[in-house]
């Protein structure tokens, strides 16, 4: 339902939109040569002479994203915004304390169990859970639901930042799904507020896209994921969220099932993808090394960077489509009640 | 779509996701219905305990059927490979 007001808040979006955009736009290229120039640099490993690319991105998302939701904070008075912003801005430490220092595999389902504390305290989420063929109230089964959520959303994301702009490239595709959730099912302040976030996606993909000029980092992935996962709670859309995110879960899924326990990344030694001489990626044939979705789509024979990236894409594509399949479903439902 | 395709793994996980969610309205759903009533907090304690209980069985025979599933999956997949 349109609040009376609605038209001043479309407005205050546009324009909230709009300078989320033109921050990451403006002050991207500048933050760029700031880290080159620090020497905060990390190798791009699957190209032709090992370029450096600066790492990280994630504290100018942050401060698009910030600045979209305050802007949207003091148009609405949506009082949710507040515990959105500091449940991102939790993950978003915990990212930046991961990409300076190299921290064991549980510290950061861990830590995120904290980010999404202020999710509870502005009570984002409600007593009722939108499970598609109808609602559950869960009202203290909820909270412990939340304090999962966000680290497994922002785990899940953080786990397929693995060649240059799949993570940006593959939450715009999975925003649509979540918005046109948001826009039938939840309340349309929520709606408005998934829009900032969406805009700095678009500016940050010009960024990160293959060949990437910047990544993004843990500081800006567990950011991504944390506010993804805010939405989806906020939105009464989890269910789509997971449907649309089903790419990101099966490979860690895959990973933890075939490693057996919450490891860093890093800390594993057989890696489930080799880089050959003329710079295309095969699957590796160690049985040691951990199945991910990208060991399982070069199954199928060698592939460059590229066409990785545009494989994930197009799965997300299809998971996407899946969540609108089940939007409707859940449509559906509704009006026949 | 060929069951190799991994658009086929995500269908699946997308049934079993479905399937999960038919599952929480006949089970946990009416326990909900049974908490909207209730005033006493021992008994609303009680209750969610009980729903607790089932999503964590639920989301544990769905992650059972993944690891069924991926495992066929991966061994087709191999086999696929090496006839090739």
């Amino acid at each position: 339902m349109l609040p009376s007001n609605h038209e001043e808040f479309i407005i205050g979006t546009i324009i909230a939109s709009v300078i989320s955009f033109l921050i990451i736009i403006i002050l991207m290229p500048a933050f760029i040569k700031f880290l080159t120039k620090n020497g905060k640099l990390v190798n791009d490993r699957h190209k032709p002479n090992n370029p450096m690319v600066p790492r990280p991105g994630g504290p100018i998302l942050l401060l698009s994203i910030i600045t979209g939701e305050l802007i949207l904070f003091f148009i609405t008075g949506f009082y949710e915004i507040i515990g959105i912003i500091i449940t991102t801005s939790i993950a978003f430490i915990i990212g930046v304390i991961d990409d300076f220092k190299t921290m064991p595999g549980w510290f950061k389902p861990a830590a995120l169990i904290l980010a999404s504390i202020p999710l509870i305290i502005f009570h984002v989420n409600e007593n009722h859970l939108n499970i598609i063929f109808g609602s559950v109230y869960i009202p203290l089964l909820y909270i412990p639901l939340v304090l999962i959520a966000i680290p497994l959303v922002g785990n899940t994301i953080n786990s397929i930042d693995v060649f240059n702009g799949i993570v940006t490239g593959f939450l715009i595709i999975t925003m649509f799904p979540l918005l046109a959730s948001t826009l039938l099912f939840g309340k349309f302040e929520v709606f408005l507020i998934e829009l900032p976030f969406f805009a700095s996606l678009l500016g940050f993909y010009r960024f990160h896209k293959y060949p990437s000029k910047i990544f993004p980092g843990d500081s800006g992935t567990l950011l991504m994921g944390a506010i993804y996962g805010s939405f989806a709670i906020a939105s009464r859309s989890e269910i789509i969220a997971i449907i649309a995110l089903l790419p990101a879960i099966m490979n860690s899924f895959l990973f933890l099932s075939s490693v057996r326990k919450i490891v860093e990344h890093r800390q594993i030694k057989a890696r489930p993808i080799i880089l050959k001489d003329d710079y295309s990626l095969e699957a590796s044939k160690d049985k040691s090394a951990p199945i991910t979705l990208v060991r399982l789509i070069l199954l199928d024979g060698p592939l460059s960077e590229k066409q990785i990236v545009n494989k994930i894409y197009r799965l997300g594509i299809f998971s996407s489509c899946l969540s609108f399949i089940t939007i409707l479903i859940q449509y559906f439902i509704l009006n026949i009640k | 779509m060929k069951f190799l395709d991994l658009r086929f793994f995500i269908l699946f996980m997308w049934i079993i996701v479905m399937i999960a969610c038919l599952a929480i309205i006949f089970l946990i759903a009416p326990l909900g219905k049974y908490l909207i009533l209730q005033k006493n907090s021992i008994l609303i304690l009680q209750t969610s305990f009980i729903q607790a209980i089932l999503a964590v069985m639920i989301v544990g025979i769905l992650i059972y059927l993944l690891n069924k599933f991926q495992k066929i999956y991966l061994f087709k997949k191999l086999m696929d490979k090496k006839k090739d």
